[in-house]
């Protein structure tokens, strides 16, 4: 065993297959060991090969618990071998117990979710939050706070290798913010008001679908795809076809992914939402 | 096994010699499943015999074993399945050293094969373990290491693997 000696891209093969768990404890096997995990190099290929990795994939449930009034976030396997005994427990990103706790949307394992610790319309904190590392940063408040009917979104943007969240008023009254995460404040997009279409949000949508650089979301006057390029800030709109009313039953309409690609659903309220056709981009 | 004279005549065989300078003679169609002898019979390099001065006999009869059951239109994908399962059964320190030896032949399948079951014998282990299995000497301080492990500590909780297979 003596003679033993690994070359360091075997050593990488190896560590990039295990847990951010086991990870974090092989940090303190040696100098080199603890570098390397802690590489952003290795941090990229880590979180490339474990995406496409079903039985590293996991969901997150939140819950309002039914022992105490606070609110609990679970992690489950998503693979149905491991979906029922993987459930545990998730330790809570700040000190304080919060009330209530909404997650607005995610992307790489991080999700960006909002703390109630009083019952009042604004969330107390806004955090970024890596269940898997167990770190969070507390993100800065809006530059312009707005009652219900926003939406948010988060994508990598590859240009400035950062990543990116913006909020879009569903009632297109503000101006729409984006945060990168290097610059930590919230930035008005001045452009907002050149965008074309008005933005409906069906109530469906939980946050914006990205794909291919950039955040999508359905626009009205004239109907189209509106999209918000995250590496240049520029927005962009592909027009929809019209499809003729058959009833005057409530439709519901959206964007969202499907597949890595952005798909465009219809669907009469209470019916399931069935997408009529993909669009491909 | 009994084989017609005249698909014989059809076949190449390539020697292989171990860093123990054990030979060992191989069909040229099983051994170019490794890519960096398949790249040495395409340069016309293969027609003595081929040292591999970081295989040593016993790692290389185990690449061996593989690339036979693995390029043998005979073995069906069941055969093959319990064939990988019983392989990476090994001893870790076999299972490095074939992984060691795959990366310099670059077999990629094998690669793979090697990787994964290293990473699922290590995953559970504590990093004494860890350290012993992969020939490491710690170079941190006590107060250093301490430090590490203070940064998140429910990493080191749960039942944890001391063994060193």
């Amino acid at each position: 065993m003596g003679t033993l000696h690994i070359q360091e891209e075997v050593i990488i093969d190896i560590l990039s297959r295990l847990s951010v768990k086991s990870l974090l404890r092989f940090k303190c096997v040696s100098e080199s060991w603890n570098t390397l995990i802690s590489e952003p190099y290795f941090k990229k290929m880590h979180i490339n090969i474990h995406a496409k990795n079903q039985n590293s994939q996991k969901m997150l449930i939140s819950q309002m618990s039914h022992n105490d009034i606070f609110f609990t976030f679970y992690s489950a396997s998503l693979s149905s071998a491991q979906l029922v005994k993987d459930i545990r427990r998730l330790d809570w990103p700040s000190s304080s117990k919060p009330l209530d706790g909404r997650v607005y949307c995610c992307c790489d394992g991080l999700f960006f979710i909002g703390i109630w610790s009083k019952f009042e319309e604004q969330p107390s904190i806004l955090l970024l939050w890596n269940p898997s590392t167990r770190e969070s940063i507390i993100l800065p408040r809006h530059l312009e706070l707005l009652p219900e009917g926003y939406i948010y979104g988060m994508g990598y943007d590859s240009t400035s290798d950062d990543y990116k969240i913006l909020r879009i008023d569903g009632y297109d009254e503000a101006p729409d913010e984006i945060l990168a995460l290097k610059s930590a404040s919230w930035r008005k997009i001045d452009e907002t008001s050149g965008r074309m279409s008005v933005v409906t949000i069906s109530q469906m949508e939980l946050c914006l679908a990205f794909v291919d650089g950039a955040f999508h979301w359905l626009g009205v006057f004239p109907r189209s795809v509106v999209s918000f390029n995250i590496s240049n800030e520029m927005y962009g709109e592909i027009p929809l076809p019209v499809i003729e009313r058959t009833s005057y039953r409530m439709v519901e309409e959206g964007v969202s992914v499907l597949g890595g690609r952005l798909c465009f659903y219809r669907a009469h309220v209470l019916k399931e939402a069935q997408p009529d056709f993909e669009y491909g981009l | 096994m009994a084989e017609a004279s005249s698909s014989i005549t059809e076949k190449f065989f390539l020697t292989l010699k171990s860093s123990d300078g054990d030979e060992f003679v191989l069909e040229e169609s099983i051994a170019i499943q490794s890519i960096t002898i398949k790249n040495m019979v395409e340069d016309g390099c293969s027609s003595s015999v081929i040292p591999l001065s970081k295989v040593d006999t016993e790692t290389l009869i185990k690449v061996i074993e593989y690339m036979k059951m693995h390029s043998s239109t005979s073995s069906n994908e069941e055969e093959i399945e319990n064939f990988d399962k019983k392989f990476v059964s090994n001893s870790i320190n076999t299972i490095l050293n074939i992984l060691e030896a795959a990366n310099f032949l670059d077999i990629n399948n094998l690669l793979e094969l090697c990787a994964e079951a290293v990473a699922n014998r290590i995953k559970n282990k504590t990093p004494e373990a860890v350290r012993k299995i992969f020939n490491i000497t710690s170079d941190f301080t006590p107060e250093e290491e301490a430090e590490i492990r203070n940064e998140t500590p429910w990493a080191f909780e749960g039942n944890l693997d001391h063994s060193l297979d």
